[in-house]
């Protein structure tokens, strides 16, 4: 508690100049975690280069807490390549293999479909009513790396949402009270 | 702090007898206590008390380079909100200037950003240095120019350096800046205890020295 006690006395001395500084101290630390993660959207092409896999329905090969990093270009996708795709007015990412892909000779748009590996069905279940295929504008990407288990911060943080409030709340006070 | 330096260091009752002496101070009711291995949090504490009797002597802060900083960070913290909502507000109203294609916005946004941060440093490095502080004229004083102090302690070392310098505006008010280096051990007790009655009367013996010799200049 004496640790609670040296943060306050330390917010009570300084002068409003001094505590503007170090409030931007903080924001400039979060400006660049945000600029590198802007960096990676430019460089990979995709809207969110870097996913949590939340499910277990690509298990043995990704279990529920891997990292995924994607790049979304402008090759074509083949059937069996790792994808991770947003259903029309849902947010949640899927991350599934593809099962079967139809091309048309001359046209750039292709009909996808997936499936999780340790599923039962392909996807069509949970596509909306009536659509039997995605194309390339659901698409996130397509999978070329990945990180075991190091999304678990990510699954604890969605499950019990306190967590990011008070993990962020402790590490601005610590840095807004730092000497540097 | 080597043990030879701890056993010479002043005793305890000398920073109460120095507080007895001086009466009861207005700052803070608690002596701080400091972790006397954590070098930096040592000199951040005497400092703090070196910038005090400085201003105190009547040289009113100079707060430029705050305010250069303060004004950089706030634009480069921008560019968070701005790569954010930009680029939907001008597809919408302006899409003329999307000619470079659509993520123009978003580089834009990442070079304000780059430069601010590269001129965060460079102004850091070119102007500030390791000031602790820089002040303006003393009041009333038009001989004399504002001061630059700067302190110095090497990492295993006991020795505090705080050098004096001008701040000078071409060849106006040039002198050669003055040095006063004192033991730590000279200014903490055994306790950790900052001696600031002791500090404070050292410090401004040198910056009266300092003032003196300004019309004994050696060029």
């Amino acid at each position: 508690m004496s640790f609670f006690k040296e943060i306050a006395d330390e917010l009570r001395s300084m002068s409003v100049r001094q505590f503007l500084s170090q409030v931007l101290s903080l924001g400039l630390i979060v400006t660049s975690a945000f600029m590198i993660w802007k960096c990676l959207i430019l460089a990979t092409g995709s809207e969110s280069p870097v996913v949590v896999v939340l499910s277990g329905s690509m298990e043995p090969a990704f279990q529920r807490g891997d990292i995924l990093f994607l790049h979304n270009g402008n090759k074509s996708v083949e059937t069996g390549d790792i994808v991770v795709f947003n259903l029309d007015g849902r947010d949640i990412p899927i991350v599934h293999r593809v099962l079967r892909t139809h091309e048309r000779r001359g046209e750039d748009e292709a009909d996808i479909l997936t499936k999780g590996d340790n599923n039962y069905n392909d996807d069509r279940v949970l596509y909306d009513p009536g659509q039997d295929w995605i194309h390339k504008n659901n698409l996130l990407g397509r999978a070329v790396g990945y990180l075991p288990y190091a999304g678990m911060a990510t699954i604890i943080m969605n499950d019990y949402p306190a967590v990011k409030f008070v993990l962020i709340g402790f590490l601005g006070l610590l840095v807004v009270t730092s000497k540097d | 702090i080597t043990a030879r330096s701890q056993r010479e260091m002043a005793p305890a009752d000398a920073t109460a007898a120095a507080e007895e002496e001086a009466g009861s101070l207005p700052k803070e009711p608690e002596k701080q206590e400091l972790n006397k291995g954590d070098l930096t949090s040592v000199k951040y504490a005497l400092d703090d008390v070196v910038a005090d009797v400085v201003t105190e002597a009547g040289y009113p802060r100079d707060d430029t380079a705050s305010n250069v900083r303060i004004l950089l960070s706030l634009i480069v913290c921008l560019t968070v909100p701005a790569s954010h909502f930009l680029p939907s507000y001008v597809e919408e109203n302006h899409a003329h200037l999307l000619a470079l294609g659509k993520n123009t916005v978003v580089f834009a946004c990442l070079a304000v950003y780059a430069l601010g941060s590269v001129s965060m440093a460079a102004f850091a490095y070119l102007y500030e240095k390791d000031a602790i502080l820089i002040t303006k004229q003393k009041k009333g004083a038009f001989s004399s120019s504002g001061l630059r102090v700067t302190t110095n302690i090497e990492r295993f070392d006991d020795m505090y350096k705080i050098t004096l310098a001008p701040v000078t505006y071409g060849q106006q008010f040039e002198r050669d800046p003055m040095d006063f280096e004192k033991s730590i051990t000279q200014w903490i007790d055994v306790n950790g205890v900052v001696a600031e009655e002791v500090v404070r009367k050292d410090v401004s013996k040198f910056l009266k020295s300092y003032e003196k010799s300004a019309y004994k200049k050696t060029k």
